[in-house]
């Protein structure tokens, strides 16, 4: 009970934020004038019979006049209502971008963590309308708690004028059944998590079958059968799920019954017992009405209890989750530290393990990075290259030792600073659904430098495609959103991911293979402009093409977290070790006479 | 004003057949269950009515034996309706996943380059869309259910309304009163206030529904941008880097917030301010009806034709028969809605597969292998201005090892993909062994390619059936293919081996790099052993070590077949005794490695771009 008002109470202060004392209001008109409407329906037969039997000449009348109030009553209360549930929606669904906001500030580290994830995916269905789930619901289910509550109380007290056993019997018998559907709740509640990893994968293979993404290799592999046999697997399970849920419902809806059957006995033998001493028939109307309405309030009281405890699952993943993630007030764009000449890059005795790892990526890890230097880093998958890209950059914190710029030890700053330091092309990018210049930019677009942008673009030579477009800068990328958005090549894409890289132009350059797309000619350009693109900048360069390490000063081998390897191409082709035996191979398939490709 | 519109009810019944051949007894257990929900608020009305009278007559024994009947009754009624919900449930439900199935199945039989049909994939997945929010077939049904319902209640109310009006006054009041008790007027009038009130409730729905199937579309449209969002941006895992290095939060937070303003107001307008209208008018509605059924039903009190105790009894009924025409309207309107997207499944669903797949058999491969003929193959996008293949001539056969080379958009993925008759020319056409394709099924010409694709596909379930390509495998064969591909390590340390899923929805499940899962690729195409390898660049992702072990096995295994090679590094393709250039759409140079750098065109100059960086660098 605690922990759902604990989320009742951050749902109600989390969304209406400020407007605290306009909604208590509205919520007392609506309740109030609710519960008073309700009494009024229920009253109506009750007063007809009144007048029906005492032959009031005014009749119909009193009837006219009684019941256009009720209606009146009841528009206005339910059109306070529409309004003030539509600004509780409102208000939902524009907090739901400081959930995304906290994702976007939330440390990295965090996005590697599967655990970090999984929960904010659960978090989100808080910002989301579903059944009965979502911020707003649970403001709106639990004014009708209270509503049900107060109605409850006064029928009860009305009832309870004529016999007190009438209204005590009725709220026993729902009790008994709001106690069988809670052990029904537990029973779900125990349970729901195996069906609904179930639904996950059944809702992943709707979503796979019909994904232009796997469709040449369903065809090419004939997966047909294996992905439906994969499908009649998990719908063969969860249906046998399905029996078990609805066959415990049954049960205890039929108990229910039973129960209901007992409810209407107990109402109407006791009020012919009162009958007998002398009830008048209008107060037996009226009676068996509140009777009837008293179990109606106590049913909803019980689902909308449901519905909060429910709700309060979501809510509650949510609030952990924004906890977690300490949301930061705007975004600070720190200014450069130093001239913007290119800094020293140094890092002493680092060592770095995953938040979730159990062996350490680096251990006692030291390198230095002159400024201006051109540093290339080669090795193999898994030597820790991209990891090491991460920790220069300061997406990743070093778990031990140091990172310094220029001299400035990086754990007293803030990553914001750090990441002013560098530009990094990674392997993989991702375009905007935006125009071009904000693509290049990252900026909105009364920030942004159009003529920069077309630099940039000429640098990486695509500026004669771009000019060649009919809106030129102001395209739309990707056909997301527009039908008409423009879609790149892979090559192309990665040409304009390294013009983002200079329009932004810091003083540390990173590139991670940024012409595995290229074709041979396309690559060789951009190894030609590589001088010219990291100029006055400490420039750190993954390959694998041990060909475009020349164009470096310096080339470190890593393996397994250590500088294997260390020297300038000719120093380390000298040494004959596993550089030059890299080497080598590649080379062989360019060279006369070689045993290798050979077929 | 506003017809009441039915038509969307032929493909309603239509659908309907469809799900009684699907689930044989959906339909009898819906009928019965809303036939039963239909009669059972009149019970409650009949009995309370008898039990009143009953008890103002003074007769206790009877009441009792009322009370007591009327008990039992509505435990037994409520315990059959329950019955029949909870199988109900189960069976729409399953009905409802079938249907699934079979949308699932078509969509993975379907013509390759239809899937590329954006407007195709968009209806489909809009109708998902709409699935997931108002309910698929389940619902569906369940609407069609609420309608029976409905009817049910309005066909018993005005029986009971006639009854009604038929109780001859007694007398007892005199002027107006009785005059509008007498049967035919109160008759009348009920029947005038019913008229009425469905004549309201059209009009009300219409003016509103104007809104509605425009609205469902604009809605789609907002929650797909919204999804965009939230689901290729922010959620988007691997955006994360780019997001705080390149500070685009300021820039997506701007697009955000305008989309999210957009659809604030569209939710405002559509619904909570046309939802809020339509509830008052509503009200105001059922308010005049009620008043109607007080006044007509306390004349006929007064004037003697009926007890007080049928008083509650009979307005009851008038107001149910009200509601129950207001609500069939009401659900009609949410009928035509899902209908809409019924139908885009339906459609779907009639698509037909392989207009252009023939029967024949492939044979056995000659001595001479098989051999693929490209006879003026042109081949253009749907809806693309220009040509992306154009006249291309060339043989490939099961004994050549071929590369396809050129630069970015020259076409040489579209060329692999015609090969593989993912799509089918334009113009020329392509035979096998001097039989044009197209008379071959598409099954047994796929299982003549093993391919690896640029951007592969793999699934969340076992590492050993991803290989396999299904649930029976040859567990050796799969540790062989995977030794080949150089991950036996890898699986080896997983923690159910050949059992552990890939991907993300299991705890133990294993997520391998972007280098591991081309391994993985490749360990399939291996696995599947067909006489034609397609290798579209891949080693991409992988370091020298890996790239050259694969080039190794490659060279191995493709040694009893033929082979295609797409790649950006030109050093590996010049083993093959076949090299297709192409440039703008058109082989431009074909030949060996030597002929070509003889040639001096093309080729040669993207040879050279690469060797001399080698060459530059050497000691």
């Amino acid at each position: 009970m605690n922990k759902n008002l604990t989320e009742l109470a951050f749902a109600h202060r989390y969304i209406l934020a400020g407007k605290k004392y306009w909604y208590l209001s509205r919520a007392a008109v609506i309740l109030l004038g609710n519960v008073l409407h309700d009494c009024m329906a229920t009253y109506l037969p009750a007063y007809a019979v009144e007048l029906i039997v005492a032959r009031d000449k005014g009749i119909f009348l009193q009837i006219a006049i009684y019941t256009l109030a009720m209606s009146l009553l009841g528009i206005v209360v339910k059109r306070v209502e529409s309004t003030t549930n539509k600004t509780v929606d409102n208000a939902r669904m524009v907090k739901a971008q400081e959930y995304y906001i906290a994702l976007c500030q939330t440390d990295y580290e965090n996005l590697d963590s599967a655990g970090f994830k999984t929960k904010y995916e659960a978090g989100q269905t808080s910002f989301y309308d579903g059944f009965h789930s979502g911020f707003h619901h649970m403001i709106l289910d639990f004014r009708i708690l209270l509503q049900s509550l107060v109605g409850l109380v006064v029928y009860c007290g009305l009832a309870a004028r004529v016999d007190i056993r009438i209204a005590l019997i009725q709220v026993a018998l729902s009790a008994v059944t709001l106690w069988l559907t809670a052990a029904q709740r537990r029973w779900m509640a125990n349970h729901q998590e195996k069906w609904e990893a179930l639904e996950v994968k059944l809702a992943y293979l709707n979503r796979a079958s019909g994904d232009l993404q796997n469709a040449k290799d369903i065809r090419l592999y004939r997966l047909n059968p294996w992905l439906l046999g994969k499908w009649d697997n998990l719908t063969k399970a969860r249906l046998t799920w399905e029996k078990r849920e609805l066959t415990y419902g049954f049960l205890v809806k039929a108990a229910g019954r039973v129960l209901q059957a007992g409810k209407y006995l107990a109402v109407y033998l006791l009020v012919l017992a009162q009958v007998r001493n002398g009830l008048p028939v209008d107060e037996f109307v009226f009676l068996v009405s509140l009777a009837l309405g008293i179990n109606n309030w106590v049913e909803k009281i019980f689902h909308q209890i449901q519905y909060l405890q429910m709700n309060g699952l979501h809510v509650n993943n949510t609030r952990r989750v924004l906890e977690d993630c300490a949301v930061k007030a705007g975004q600070s764009r720190p200014a450069l530290q130093g001239d913007g000449t290119a800094p020293e890059i140094r890092l002493e005795d680092v060592s770095f393990t995953f938040p979730e790892g159990k062996t350490p990526i680096f251990s006692h890890f030291n390198l230095t990075i002159h400024p201006g230097e051109k540093l290339a880093i080669v090795g193999n998958n898994g030597a820790g290259k991209t990891t090491l890209i991460k920790l220069i950059c300061g997406l990743y914190r070093p778990t031990a030792g140091r990172l310094l710029i220029n001299g400035v030890d990086t754990a007293k700053l803030t990553p914001e600073e750090i990441y002013a330091w560098c530009t990094v092309a990674f392997q993989d990018f991702h375009l905007l659904a935006a125009t071009l210049a904000e693509n290049v930019s990252c900026q909105p677009e009364d920030q942004t430098d159009t003529t920069r942008v077309q630099s940039c673009l000429d640098q990486v030579g695509l500026g004669q495609k771009v000019r060649a477009l009919p809106d030129g800068l102001d395209t739309q990328m990707t056909k997301e959103l527009y039908a008409g958005g423009v879609v790149f090549s892979g090559g192309e894409t990665q040409r304009l991911m390294i013009a983002r890289c200079l329009y932004q132009n810091r003083p540390i350059f990173i590139l991670d293979e940024p012409t595995a797309a290229l074709d041979a000619l396309a690559e060789r350009e951009i190894y030609q402009k590589y001088h010219q693109l990291t100029k006055g900048k400490t420039s750190i360069f993954i390959s694998h093409r041990l060909s475009s390490t020349q164009f470096c000063d310096r080339i470190i081998l890593l393996r397994d977290g250590q500088i294997a390897e260390e020297g300038t191409h000719a120093q380390l082709l000298a040494k004959g070790g596993a550089y030059t035996k890299m080497y080598a191979t590649q080379a062989s398939y360019y060279q006369e006479g070689s045993r290798n490709g050979e077929t | 004003m506003g017809k009441l519109s039915l038509s969307h009810h032929r493909s309603g019944i239509r659908a309907l057949g469809q799900l009684q051949k699907t689930e044989k007894g959906l339909i009898p257990v819906s009928v019965l269950q809303a036939g039963l929900e239909g009669v059972l608020p009149y019970l409650e009305l009949f009995f309370s009515a008898r039990i009143i009278d009953l008890l103002m007559a003074g007769n206790v024994g009877k009441t009792v034996e009322m009370i007591v009947l009327f008990a039992l009754l509505v435990a037994g009624a409520g315990l059959g309706l329950d019955g029949l919900s909870g199988v109900h449930t189960y069976l729409a439900d399953r009905a409802h996943r079938k249907m699934l199935r079979r949308i699932n199945q078509k969509a993975m039989e379907l013509e390759y380059a239809r899937m590329e049909d954006t407007g195709l994939l968009h209806k489909i997945a809009d109708a998902f869309y709409t699935m997931e929010h108002i309910g698929g077939y389940n619902a569906f049904i369940g609407f069609y259910q609420q309608l029976l319902k409905n009817l049910v209640q309005v066909a018993i109310a005005f029986v009971a309304v006639v009854r009604f009006s038929l109780l001859p006054p007694s007398g007892a009041a005199g002027g107006w009163i009785a005059w509008l008790s007498a049967p035919p007027v109160s008759f009348c009038l009920l029947m005038l206030v019913t008229v009425g009130n469905l004549l309201l409730s059209q009009v009300i729905a219409a003016r509103f529904k104007r809104y509605r199937s425009y609205g469902h579309q604009q809605k789609i449209k907002v929650e797909r941008t919204l999804d965009y969002f939230a689901d290729k941006v922010f959620m988007n895992w691997e955006m994360g880097k780019e997001i705080r290095l390149f500070s685009m939060l300021d820039l997506i937070i701007q697009k955000h917030s305008k989309a999210l303003k957009e659809s604030i107001q569209f939710y405002n307008r559509y619904y909570s301010d046309t939802a809020k209208n339509q509830e008052s008018l509503y009200l105001i509605i059922q308010s005049l009806c009620t008043l109607a059924a007080y006044f007509v039903v306390i004349c006929k009190v007064l004037s003697g034709g009926a007890s007080i105790g049928q008083l509650s009894q009979y307005i009851g009924t008038i107001v149910l028969f009200n509601q129950a025409v207001r609500m069939c309207l009401a659900v009609n309107q949410k009928i035509a809605l899902q209908a809409e997207c019924i139908t885009t499944f339906q459609d779907f669903l009639a698509l037909e597969t392989n207009p252009s797949t023939g029967n024949r058999k492939i044979p056995q491969p000659p001595e001479e292998g098989y051999c693929i003929e490209f006879h003026h193959v042109s081949f253009r996008y749907p809806g693309a201005q220009a040509n992306a293949l154009t006249d291309v001539c060339c043989k490939i056969t099961s004994r050549t090892k071929a590369a396809v080379v050129g630069r970015n958009g020259a076409g040489k993925t579209t060329f692999v993909k015609l090969l593989c008759r993912l799509y089918t020319p334009t113009e020329g056409k392509i035979t096998l062994n001097g039989v044009d394709i197209r008379e071959y099924c598409d099954e047994d010409y796929f299982s003549l390619f093993s391919v690896v694709f640029q951007d592969f596909s793999l699934f969340p379930f076992p590492v050993g059936e991803n290989i396999a390509a299904g649930e029976n495998l040859t567990a050796e064969k799969v540790w062989d293919c995977l030794n080949k591909a150089g991950l036996q390590e890898r699986v080896r340390q997983m923690p159910r081996q050949l059992g552990t899923n890939l991907h993300k929805y299991d705890e133990d499940g294993s997520n391998m790099s972007g280098g591991e899962s081309q391994k993985l690729a490749i360990a399939r195409a291996l696995y599947k052993d067909a006489p034609l390898v397609i290798l579209d660049e891949p080693t991409a992702a992988l370091d020298p070590e890996s790239e050259y072990a694969i080039f190794s096995t490659l060279n191995r295994l493709v040694e009893n077949k033929g082979s295609v090679f797409i790649s950006h590094r030109m050093g590996s393709c010049r083993y093959c005794q076949e090299i297709f250039v192409f440039d703008g759409g058109r082989i431009v140079e074909h030949g060996t490695h030597p002929a070509l750098m003889e040639a001096g065109g093309l080729y040669q100059a993207m040879y050279t771009a690469q060797a001399e960086q080698y060459e530059k660098a050497a000691p």
